[in-house]
């Protein structure tokens, strides 16, 4: 009920059909440039889809500003007063709010479905679309936006006002998307399980069409541990 | 129905409430009372179950806040300070919404959001925007949905802060309407609130409850004696010397017109000299016009009982 609830407040927000417009016209304008730049050029389809660094910056700054639509705004507003005093269990409401913000997420990334269509009808040839990839690419870009999300959830709640949480939440997922940098196991000797924990190999592959079960794994563990963690920090603004 | 033993609260190092112990049931009007500060706000929070108290123990029919949450706070209806509320939403969205997370199901929903609708006044914005309400009917918004799970115990933190006389009047009109079969606990520094509403009072001081009784009982507790000031018909010196004489009288002020003498009387604390006075008045073939107890403004009470500080 929660997440049906808070899925239909946000989806007639002003401030959702705002961002998920502009995400759709960045990432139309960036597969445009991309289609442009490279040409001529041996890219399979899904790599200028998924491919750039830039696209995964306008996802992290997407799921950082719905993000918000969680537990800022509700500090803000005095609302999460109300629901701490409501009979609900702490786990009802940081999954109920988890699961309306993915599937918005998920809503607003479904246009890109679309561009490879459009693009073969600009180009009036009818060469073949790869639906499948694309669905595959689709789906981890929705493994990893559910992360993004479960991560922006349990740091938004120890940030209670929407800008410092916002910019928490961005440097969070840039930390956890570019963590190759600064981790020890960047090395070819690095445990496979490390490799699947990090975003930006996971964002290469799902990217390229391909599918691992152990990155599914690392996605749904990073998931359930952030959203535990959400239920304890939610527990914990009754004892603060 | 509602116990509450050594609770305290703290916050870092400070404690917001300590060791208040008390205990109320229904058809009860409690006031917590006392100067910014004092944890009106904090035991609000934590007899609504939004808090965890520090130490102590906190039932409401037998449920305890930290053992059985949930029926716990199904038993409470809460209006926070600020009455908050989803702005963008319609009334009629905001009740149906909150009937649902209540666990209501959908029937008794729209029976009771009918109930709540017309006892809070809301039928003529039912449509509207919670963003385009004035402070007033956002107030009734909260107030309808701490009311509408028809709860035992109701909540209230500053329900008439920030309201014009009138809208405050409504909203102390539609408390006392919903005082039958409940306890109605309001946190509140306006005496205006503490007087016409309460029927009994917490006065809390920097955490502590320093007093507890009905507001005519905490007077009491005040200054040494009580006045009784009466029109009487009469010879002013007699009826001084005569006034001076009755049981528990310790002075006596006359003054007014010829005809009529308005004498005040001061008595010995807890006494009543109504009686007595009336006795004497027939005795003496008296008139009486006008009787009545002069009593301190009860802002002075509290502030006499806080030892001065408001």
């Amino acid at each position: 009920m929660i997440w049906k609830r808070e899925f239909l407040r946000a989806l007639f927000q002003p401030s959702y059909a705002l961002s998920a417009a502009v995400f759709t016209a960045m990432t139309g304008l960036n597969f445009w440039k991309q289609v442009h730049d490279q040409s001529g050029q041996d890219v399979t389809l899904n790599l200028l889809l998924f491919g750039s660094l830039f696209f995964w910056v306008l996802v992290l700054l997407w799921v950082s500003v719905v993000t918000l639509r969680t537990f800022p705004e509700e500090v803000r507003s005095g609302t999460l007063e109300l629901w701490l005093a409501a009979p609900v269990r702490e786990w009802e409401l940081v999954l109920g709010k988890f699961a309306a913000v993915w599937l918005l997420i998920v809503l607003g990334t479904l246009p890109l479905a679309v561009y490879a269509p459009l693009l073969r009808w600009a180009e009036a040839q009818p060469w073949p679309i790869p639906w499948g990839e694309i669905w595959t690419a689709l789906s981890g870009l929705w493994g990893i936006t559910g992360l993004l999300a479960a991560v922006g959830m349990a740091v938004a709640l120890v940030f209670e006002t929407p800008l410092p949480a916002f910019l928490a939440v961005f440097s969070a997922g840039l930390l956890l998307f570019f963590a190759e940098s600064f981790v020890p196991f960047r090395s070819t000797e690095a445990p496979r399980w490390g490799y699947s924990f990090m975003l930006i190999q996971q964002a290469g592959d799902w990217s390229r069409g391909v599918a691992d079960t152990r990155s599914l794994v690392a996605l749904a563990t990073g998931m359930a541990f952030f959203l535990f963690l959400s239920v304890r920090l939610l527990q914990l603004k009754r004892l603060r | 129905m509602m116990t509450v033993v050594q609770l305290t609260r703290r916050f870092g190092g400070r404690a917001a409430i300590q060791d208040l112990t008390f205990s109320a049931s229904e058809g009860e009007i409690l006031g917590l009372v006392g100067p910014n500060g004092s944890g009106k706000t904090t035991t609000s929070r934590l007899l609504a179950g939004v808090l965890e108290p520090t130490t102590g123990h906190l039932s409401l029919y037998g449920r305890s806040p930290l053992r059985d949450a949930i029926e716990y706070r199904a038993l409470v209806g809460y209006l926070p300070e600020t009455a908050p509320a989803w702005g963008e939403l319609r009334v009629r969205e905001q009740l149906m919404q909150w009937a649902a997370i209540q666990g209501m199901p959908l029937r008794r929903s729209l029976l009771q959001m009918e109930w709540v609708l017309g006892v809070c006044g809301l039928e003529p914005c039912l449509e509207r925007r919670i963003e385009t309400l004035s402070r007033g009917y956002r107030q009734r918004v909260g107030l309808a949905m701490a009311l509408l799970s028809n709860p035992k115990v109701m909540i209230l933190d500053e329900p008439t802060t920030g309201l014009d006389p009138l809208q405050s009047e409504t909203i102390r009109e539609t408390i006392l309407r919903l005082r039958q079969g409940r306890l109605i606990v309001i946190a509140t520094h306006r005496v205006e609130d503490a007087e016409g509403l309460c029927t009994r009072l917490l006065v809390l001081h920097q955490g502590r409850l320093v007093a507890d009784g009905t507001p005519d009982e905490l007077r009491r507790r005040t200054g040494k004696t009580e006045t009784l000031t009466a029109e009487i018909r009469g010879r002013r010196e007699l009826v001084r010397e005569r006034c001076r004489s009755l049981l528990f009288v310790e002075a006596v002020e006359v003054g007014g017109e010829e005809e009529w003498v308005r004498v005040t009387l001061r008595h010995r604390r807890g006494t009543d000299i109504r009686a007595d006075l009336f006795r004497l008045a027939v005795r003496e073939g008296w008139e009486i016009r006008e009787l009545r107890e002069e009593r301190p403004p009860l802002t002075r009470v509290i502030a006499s009982l806080l030892g001065g500080s408001t």
